[in-house]
């Protein structure tokens, strides 16, 4: 058990709604990945397009705590408009704030995010920024009220996985008192066990688990990834070493004879 | 004489409706949908205030549903 926001969950891993080959596909992966906070977003009704009744219905049946996006938004005023909608149509005050800076790869700006954690915290939200791992921006959202940040791994949909794990790991000792969860740019659930292992409280991903050949098997490949990652981390790593160590004893080595 | 009539936009597309309605009437017309969300010229425009939001020409509608996200 752990404690995010005002919510106590099981799992540490937080999940995406989109890009599964069904909503049936959808549900049964959440369920095998055993997460209780899954992703949504809003859109203009179109007739044809993805999700629609169907998937709101599965959803629903899912009885997990929604945590909407502010997803396509490309400036604060977009991304507090976005929350504002989100908060009425999903019943919830939690918000996956992204203001997305760059198009070619999806890279947070951090002027417009900082900008809008300030407004939606002063308007009650929980917000939950997917950032950068940028520590100086990290600690001017955490100076605009956020409790929680969510740095990338690597760039959306990009399967890389941790791409600087120093910066990541500066942000989990410079920030203990900090929710961290790595969100997006995840591949395989040893990208979630290496962010678990570096005291990350929990990973987010989407595109992993729903373009796998089977969704809901990789879901619990990941469910137990990040089970492997967190106990490592509460059991702390041996060293790293330049030069090798036997962990056999020497003493008593047979043919072994003094010259 | 035909009544008054305005141009609204909504989820990008020109619509015309009658001249003076609040948003709780004209909603039904825009939408089939049964949970949705409301913005007009940019701003949040929640249920408590539907009746008493005056839609005036060239007003701009989005009106969102939910939808899967990541």
């Amino acid at each position: 058990m752990w404690q995010l926001a005002d919510c106590t969950l099981d799992s540490r891993l937080l999940i995406g709604s989109s890009l599964y080959p069904s909503p049936r596909i959808m549900q049964e992966a959440i369920r095998a990945a055993g997460s209780s906070v899954v992703t949504v977003s809003l859109r203009r009704q179109q007739a044809g397009a993805r999700g629609g009744e169907d998937f709101w219905a599965a959803l629903r049946a899912l009885n997990v705590r929604l945590l909407p996006n502010t997803a396509g938004c490309h400036s604060a005023r977009e991304a507090i408009t976005t929350a504002q909608m989100a908060r009425e149509l999903f019943g919830t005050h939690w918000i996956k704030l992204e203001v997305i800076g760059d198009d070619y790869n999806l890279q947070p700006d951090p002027f417009g995010l900082v900008e809008a954690a300030r407004e939606l915290i002063a308007q009650g939200f929980e917000v939950f920024p997917y950032c950068t791992e940028d520590l100086v921006v990290c600690e001017k959202l955490i100076a605009a009220g956020c409790r929680i940040l969510m740095p990338w791994g690597a760039p959306i949909g990009t399967a890389r996985g941790l791409l600087n794990p120093y910066g990541l790991r500066t942000l989990r000792e410079r920030l203990p008192g900090i929710s961290l969860i790595v969100d997006a740019g995840l591949g395989v659930p040893s990208h979630a066990a290496q962010a678990l292992e570096l005291g990350y409280d929990a990973v987010l991903l989407n595109t992993a688990i729903a373009q796998a050949t089977d969704p809901v098997v990789m879901a619990a490949a990941f469910r137990h990834a990040v089970l492997a990652g967190r106990l490592a981390f509460e059991a702390g790593r041996m060293p790293e070493r330049d030069l090798a160590q036997p962990s056999t004893p020497v003493v008593g080595t047979p043919f072994w004879q003094q010259q | 004489m035909s009544e008054p009539e305005i141009q609204v936009i909504c989820n990008g597309e020109r619509k015309t409706l009658p001249c003076g309605r609040s948003l709780a009437e004209v909603l039904p017309v825009l939408t089939s949908a049964c949970d949705f969300a409301v913005a007009v010229n940019e701003e949040f425009v929640p249920k408590s205030a539907y009746r008493a939001y005056r839609l005036t020409d060239g007003d701009r509608i989005e009106l969102v549903v939910p939808m899967e996200g990541g």
